[in-house]
């Protein structure tokens, strides 16, 4: 088990301004400790754990300390500093304002109310100071949410065979099926040979509707760029999904054409994902009337260069 | 099927496919996302996160809504979308203003004169820099139209002008004239023109004043560039670290003007002082700004010019070595370099290694790889 030196500690203890709230320096050793071990899975040399400690949000960090010890003047300081930031991601999430339950109840969290063998603790042992506390504090509403709305949807009925919604069995030729089912199974197949970027960038754009100013955020690029790379491995995905039919199920160009057909024609076979509804962001939302998921109903996000309107 | 109609369906099918997404393995918890995205993590966890979020929806919808989540307000905009667009409109209206001042003679303007001394007669700085903060109220462009105010603004007293006033306090083309009528207009309260200045009063507007090419030659705003002999001459500027340097302690950061006695330092991060001494003795600076941010870095040009930044786009300048005031900047990002070549260009960077620089002391900031 290795440990941080005392000269180190002292200094990133300054730099933190940890002793505006007290934090016994045992305390920010500790905390310093996690996030290292967390960071680095075997002792790190000197000078790469020096680069890391000295890239934490160390200010953020001895608050989190301070405010898990439960130091009172620290914990008003994050109160007033954190929470209408807090409150607005929750209404960036959900404007209707349910996800400031959650910002409310995360609080409670924060404060320390749980106990595990006889230590109060406090959700503030998760921060390790790699991303700022704003960040991180959003992070964790986002994740609540999230668990929320997926354990609501798990138990949102399946429309009943009989009720007016239910959607009609599907009236496809037996070719149209069996080449959907094909198409599904290769593409599958396709996509999992993509580069793992790849795969995020069209899963963030096509599953999760985010914006390509969005992915470009989350990523670290620009949008034009995204929006290159869509374009290349939705074109790369067409090819290869040619080629395969081509080569390994043996199909003419007439017959290739069949398949792509049959995804076009097909107006929306049973299919759990649309079950499940819309993208998170929109849950609780009405969608536009008469609005497909796949055309008029999408909110307008920017379009990878060429894609199809 | 034209490659069209089959892009088309590919793009159908993906919809469906990709929202089943299932990775194997436990998920990535929201710390460890939100180190992925700020770029904290090491190579090979950064890999690692990459591989499991590349399939896995639920961390695909944890991102998501993380993404969604930061407010409006603090989202950063595309650069080129935050500073061109908005300035067509009022560029081009302060372009014709200028076309028609010049175009059509007027009888009744009075003759200008030496704009710097007229002002100094008849505005009091701290007055106009309140103006420069109060989102309805414009700087003068030039003696066209810009007589107007805000019917709620009262009466500001007239006095003179310090020795002190930034050079952009004082708007390029003012006489005395205009500017005591526009005194006389904020006790009078609103008149007919209010309504249309006050649209015309948005920060876009007045940068574009500013900028206007009739500024004349004894316009203060040029007279601060033109004093700059690098400036003046064109000559490249020299780099930053040979421009200032910046001494680290644990908790001060030092920054020295080149060629000059004076300093600045930053310690515990708020705080800044100045020095004319060389370091022997030093006096509190003032930063114009009503919540203190953390300062991280700064940038000295001269004896009176400094840069400094800080986290979340905190960008400050000072002109005269003591008194700060606030660069706009776009982004919420933690800042932690910047290098100055005069007051007006500066180059900042973030803690993820973005940066971007301004012509302009901030009033239009570019990605520092673009040229």
């Amino acid at each position: 088990m290795w440990r941080l030196q005392d000269a180190a500690v002292e200094r990133l203890y300054g730099r933190a301004r940890a002793d505006r709230w007290s934090v016994p320096r045992e305390t920010f050793s500790a905390a310093l400790e996690r996030s290292a071990r967390r960071a680095f899975a075997d002792e790190p040399e000197a000078r790469e754990l020096e680069r890391y400690l000295d890239s934490l949000h160390l200010e953020d960090l001895a608050l989190a300390c301070a405010c898990a010890a439960g130091h009172e003047a620290a914990w008003e300081h994050f109160v007033r500093e954190y929470r209408p930031a807090l409150y607005r991601s929750a209404d960036a999430i959900d404007a209707a304002g349910g996800a400031r339950e959650l910002a409310d109840s995360l609080y409670g969290e924060l404060f320390g109310l749980s106990e595990r063998g006889g230590e109060r603790r406090s959700h503030f042992d998760y921060f390790h100071g790699r991303s700022s506390m704003a960040t991180w504090l959003r992070a964790v509403l986002a994740q609540r949410y999230v668990d929320r709305v997926r354990s609501v949807r798990r138990f949102e009925p399946l429309p009943a065979d009989e009720a007016p919604g239910a959607l009609p069995a599907s009236s496809q030729p037996e070719s149209a099926t069996r080449y959907l089912a094909l198409m599904r199974q290769v593409i599958t197949t396709v996509v999992a040979r993509l580069a793992p970027r790849d795969r995020l960038r069209l899963s963030c754009y096509y599953a999760q509707d985010l914006t390509l100013a969005q992915i470009g955020q989350m990523l670290g690029e620009h949008e034009a760029t995204v929006s290159r790379h869509l374009t290349r491995a939705r074109r790369d995905i067409r090819r290869e999904v040619e080629r395969h039919l081509r080569e390994h199920e043996h199909m003419g160009e007439a017959e290739i054409s069949e398949c792509f057909n049959a995804l076009v024609q097909d107006a929306g076979s049973l299919d759990v994902t649309d079950l499940l509804g819309p993208p998170l962001e929109q849950a609780g939302a009405t969608p536009p009337q008469g609005a497909r998921k796949e055309t008029g109903g999408r909110r307008s996000k920017g379009r990878p260069e060429g894609a199809n309107a | 099927m034209p490659e069209h109609d089959r892009d088309r369906a590919v793009e159908r099918l993906l919809r469906r496919t990709l929202t089943n997404a299932s990775a194997q393995g436990a998920c990535i918890d929201g710390e460890m996302l939100t180190a992925w995205t700020a770029g904290a993590l090491r190579p090979e966890q950064a890999s690692v996160v990459e591989r499991h979020v590349a399939d896995c929806a639920r961390c695909q919808a944890l991102l998501a809504t993380f993404v969604r989540a930061i407010p409006p307000e603090s989202a950063a905009r595309p650069l080129w979308r935050s500073w061109r667009l908005p300035w067509l409109v009022p560029l081009a209206t302060a372009a014709t203003a200028a076309a028609i001042w010049f175009a059509v003679p007027d009888s009744t303007r009075q003759p200008v004169r030496s704009k710097t001394l007229a002002v100094a007669e008849s505005v009091q700085p701290a007055a106009r820099e309140r103006d420069a903060e109060r989102p309805g109220v414009a700087r003068r462009a030039d003696g066209l139209a810009q007589q107007a105010t805000v019917p709620q603004t009262p009466a500001e007293p007239l006095g003179r002008l310090s020795p002190g006033a930034s050079s952009r306090d004082v708007p390029a083309g003012a006489d005395a004239t205009g500017l005591r009528e526009e005194a006389a207009l904020r006790s009078a309260g609103a008149d007919s023109r209010t309504k249309a200045e006050t649209e015309a009063r948005s920060p876009e507007s007045r940068t574009s004043a500013l900028e206007s090419p009739d500024a004349s030659p004894e316009s203060p705003v040029l007279d601060a560039v033109s004093r700059n002999p690098r400036t003046a001459t064109g000559e490249a500027p020299p780099s930053p670290r040979a421009l200032a340097q910046t001494r680290r302690s644990s908790d001060v950061t030092e920054i020295v003007a080149p060629g000059s006695a004076a300093r600045w330092r930053i310690t515990s991060g708020r705080q800044v002082e100045w020095s004319t001494s060389g370091g022997a003795e030093w006096e509190a600076a003032t930063i114009a700004t009503s919540s203190p941010d953390t300062l991280t870095a700064g940038s000295a040009v001269s004896a009176s010019i400094c840069w400094l930044v800080g986290r979340a786009g905190a960008v400050y300048v000072t002109t005269n070595g003591a008194r700060f005031t606030r660069v706009s900047f776009p982004v919420a990002v933690d800042l932690v370099a910047v290098s100055a070549s005069d007051d007006r260009r500066a180059t900042v960077t973030a803690a993820d290694g973005r940066s971007w620089r301004t012509t302009d002391q901030g009033q239009t900031w570019m990605d520092a790889r673009e040229r």
